[in-house]
């Protein structure tokens, strides 16, 4: 893992706020925008039309006057700022349009070298060393054939390719882009945002790009969400976007001409009808299968993973585990993270056996000092992971009708010590602090695993 | 040595669109041809006006403080001229007589008036070869000598005598005879001269009282200067005749064409206009190319130019379209003063200081018109790209 010391972010937000017009007219586009925009992250902004994309792009990059909030680009304050510090922060960013990248009446290497001219240092540069420069880019991005050729004989492709090699030619700290794909087809806007991600790691650029096109948002690192000027979890723009899609099938479905054609057609051609119909749905079933979706899957990972992260933190435990009571097998299961990035191991083991088990049928803390001396204890754990458990403390956490649904076990307390009553307090106090919305959170996963049955 | 790898952005965009660029270009020209005809006039009109003074073989001159112009002088005492002999320095004097009178031309006995000079014969008056070659012709009685650049409406005078045949005609109240052809050429108020002996002027012109004069030459002995006496004269003769050197006597004359006609206004005004009409045309012209070039400006001030930087792209394309399009205008404006100058019997001349200042109007009128243009710069909005 990284052991160097966090860099400051490159692009901070805080309160930002922007509206348009004046008078009666003025209309709000951004409401209360905070975003930290780290070195060397590729961010993807998504979100409707209309919904101030554009306008936050244009603001981060300089181009328009920071009305109310804070925005700080590469350590510059840009509300307020002067029209020499404007210019001097975009003379620091990369920037690929959605058009008007390029000028007509340049060649791909001249408008590259309309960028490289805004360096401080260009007037060294010899005229082969200048084109040297801008060739070598034109190349990263696959184009040194063409560097000659006037930007009115590129395609659509080739041109944004071009916008790209211009915004990276500086070797800015931050490359802003709008749309880049918009006007190109699947391939070509693929191999855009591949070079793009490519060349940005290999710089270490922070990318910050603006999308409708849901085909590329895999090269992001973070997902944010703008809808009607407010920042939204990606979770909620998925959400609504797809309670949308499937009105829009309802009503289409609605208006369909099923039982209009019914009467011309054969019985045969009937059936096959039905079978198209029926195949669909089904199709669309599986898809939305939320129990199923990797989606489920990784945020249940995440929550328990977050779980006991916090509450070893808290009780400085080596490990910690969230164990939930399946009551119907009879069982306990968990997750347990692994080393190396693999996938979480799933643990179950039966209420009967087990400390966990114990203190979730009798509702009582249990504290152990060495868990060796117990004979409760189940060895098979730490046989698959590995792991000499020594000192172990166990608290149940009990819903709203006092029924235990999950035990909290941390083992090995740092230093070697064990756990005290301390410990066994806060662990209470931290249970009861989150027990209700964990209880409705597992309520909920409890729900959607059973309808997977 | 450092070798500025710059682009030539400006004159990459003017060429891009032809069509544009040669609408500019013929604007310019245009303009130029139009400047160059006004100048090239005015300068000819004031030359052509002072060829008489210039032909004049002396180093001051008497007029009376009355005359207008070359053809409307008034006469004056000859005693005020003799009286300079007394001063030191003055080595010979000769009186000039002039008046326009009718002409009567052979062919069409159409008239027309003439501008006659009365001289003496037997002194060199004028710097003339072909007047002094046939002086003593001029001695004999109503004998005349025909300036051979005089307007065609006088009739096939030189074309007679070159065929060998004299010419005899009417002028004034008497009859002539013309025996020969000399060249100086028309001006303003000139449209055909005859020089002659003071003795026949005076017959050909009997409404003059005796002892009035026009024009008073006065040579200087070797070695003086024409200033100093000119300064005495001035102090010694009284009021009622002006003594003036060879370069007052021309500016004297030109002056009045300036100020007294509107002939000054005339001119000053074409080239104005010639000038405004060019600007015009050019501004609409960058114009044009500026807001067709607006989104890529506003991605120039996007990525980092500055309103200053794009300032200098339209100057340089003012410029451009000043000094490309000054050249064909030149070259139209060589072949067009020889045209014009036949046509209207001027010495139309392309000298260096014209085309100098001709080309600095012309880049000022494209500067002009690219500062108007600025105004459309500061439109693009790099905020509108995205």
């Amino acid at each position: 893992m990284e052991a160097e010391s966090p860099r400051p972010p490159l692009v901070v937000l805080e309160r930002l706020n922007h509206s348009f017009g004046e008078g009666s007219l003025r209309r709000q586009i951004l409401f209360d925008i905070n975003v930290e925009i780290q070195a060397g992250e590729i961010v993807i902004l998504t979100g409707p039309s209309g919904g101030g994309k554009t306008t936050l792009l244009s603001l981060i990059g300089g181009l328009r006057s920071v009305q109310e909030g804070s925005l700080q680009v590469l350590g510059q304050q840009l509300n307020g700022a002067t029209e020499a510090a404007l210019v001097s922060v975009r003379k620091q960013i990369g920037y690929v349009f959605q058009a008007h990248n390029l000028l007509d009446s340049l060649t791909a290497l001249q408008n590259v070298q309309m960028a490289l001219r805004l360096q401080p240092g260009y007037a060294e540069y010899s005229r082969k060393q200048a084109q040297g420069v801008c060739m070598e880019i034109l190349g990263a991005v696959g184009l040194a054939e063409r560097a000659h050729h006037l930007t009115r004989e590129l395609s659509g492709g080739q041109k944004q390719r071009v916008a790209i090699a211009r915004a990276l030619v500086n070797n800015p700290q931050i490359i802003l882009a709008d749309e880049p794909t918009a006007s190109l087809d699947r391939q070509s806007g693929r191999d855009i945002v591949n070079i793009l991600q490519r060349l940005a790691k290999q710089h270490g650029c922070t990318v910050f790009l603006v999308t409708h096109d849901n085909r590329i948002l895999d090269i992001a690192d973070r997902l944010l969400n703008l809808e009607d000027g407010r920042l939204v979890s990606f979770t909620d723009a998925v959400t609504t976007n797809t309670r949308q899609l499937l009105a829009m099938l309802a009503e289409q479905n609605r208006k369909g001409q099923l039982v209009r054609h019914v009467k011309d057609l054969t019985v045969i051609q009937f059936a096959q009808l039905l079978e198209r119909t029926t195949g669909e749905f089904q199709q669309l079933l599986h898809v939305t299968e939320v129990s199923h979706s990797d989606a489920f899957e990784t945020m249940l990972d995440q929550v328990l993973e977050a779980f006991t992260l916090k509450v070893g933190q808290i009780l400085h435990a080596d490990r910690a585990t969230l164990f939930l009571v399946d009551a119907a097998k009879g069982e306990l299961w968990s997750k347990v993270a692994q080393s190396d990035g693999e996938r979480p191991l799933e643990i179950r083991m039966p209420i009967a056996a087990g400390i966990a088990g114990q203190v979730a049928t009798t509702g009582e803390a249990r504290n152990i000092t060495d868990v060796y001396d117990e004979p409760l204890f189940n060895r098979d754990v730490d046989t698959r992971t590995g792991y000499r458990t020594r000192s172990m403390l166990c608290v149940p956490i009990a819903n709203s009708k006092q029924r235990v649904f999950a035990v909290a076990q941390l083992l090995n307390k740092n230093g070697g010590e064990p756990f005290d009553r301390d410990d066994e307090r806060r662990l209470r106090e931290f249970a009861a602090s989150i027990g209700v919305v964990l209880e409705s959170w597992w309520r909920m996963t409890e729900r959607t695993l059973a309808s997977a049955q | 040595m450092r070798i500025r790898p710059d682009i030539p952005l400006a004159w990459l965009q003017l060429t891009r669109e032809w069509p544009r660029f040669l609408a500019a270009l013929a604007g310019v020209t245009f303009a130029v041809v139009l400047v160059f005809m006004q100048l090239g006039f005015s300068d000819a009109l004031y030359a052509s006006s002072v060829r008489m003074h210039e032909a004049l073989a002396g180093d001051l001159f008497l007029v009376h403080p009355q005359a207008s112009y070359l053809a409307l002088m008034k006469p004056f005492s000859r005693r005020r001229l003799y009286q300079t002999l007394a001063f030191p320095g003055v080595a010979s004097v000769t009186p000039v007589y002039t008046i326009q009178t009718l002409w009567k031309n052979p062919v069409t006995a159409a008239t027309r008036n003439i501008f006659i000079v009365g001289i003496d014969p037997t002194v060199t008056v004028l710097n003339l070869p072909e007047v002094n070659r046939q002086r003593d012709q001029i001695r004999r009685p109503d004998v005349v000598l025909f300036d051979e650049a005089s307007r065609p409406e006088y009739g096939p005078v030189a074309q007679e005598l070159n065929a060998g045949r004299l010419v005899v005609t009417d002028v004034g109240n008497r009859r002539i005879t013309v025996t020969g052809l000399f060249r100086l050429g028309t001006s303003f108020a000139i449209d055909g001269i005859i020089i002659t002996s003071e003795a026949n002027f005076l017959r050909l012109v009997p409404v003059r009282p005796k002892g009035l004069i026009d024009i008073g030459v006065i040579k200087l002995r070797p070695g003086v200067n024409p200033e100093i006496i000119q300064k005495v004269l001035a102090a010694s003769l009284p009021r009622d005749v002006e003594v003036l050197t060879k370069a007052g006597f021309e500016e004297r004359e030109k002056s009045y064409w300036r100020k007294s006609t509107p002939i000054g206004f005339v001119f000053a005004f074409g080239t104005i206009m010639g000038t405004v009409v060019g600007l015009i045309i050019v501004y609409q012209i960058l114009f044009a190319d500026i807001s067709d070039h607006l989104a890529e400006y506003a991605t120039l001030k996007a990525i980092g130019y500055t309103n200053r930087d794009l300032f200098s792209v339209v100057f340089q394309e003012a410029t451009i379209v000043a000094v490309v399009g000054f050249v064909p205008g030149f070259v139209l404006c060589l072949w067009l003063y020889q045209f014009a100058g036949n046509a209207t019997f001027l010495p139309l001349r392309m000298n260096l200081p014209l085309v100098v200042a001709v080309l600095t109007l012309t880049i000022a009128m494209c500067c002009a018109s690219g500062a108007l243009a600025l105004r459309k710069v500061r439109t693009a909005d790099p905020a509108e790209v995205f």
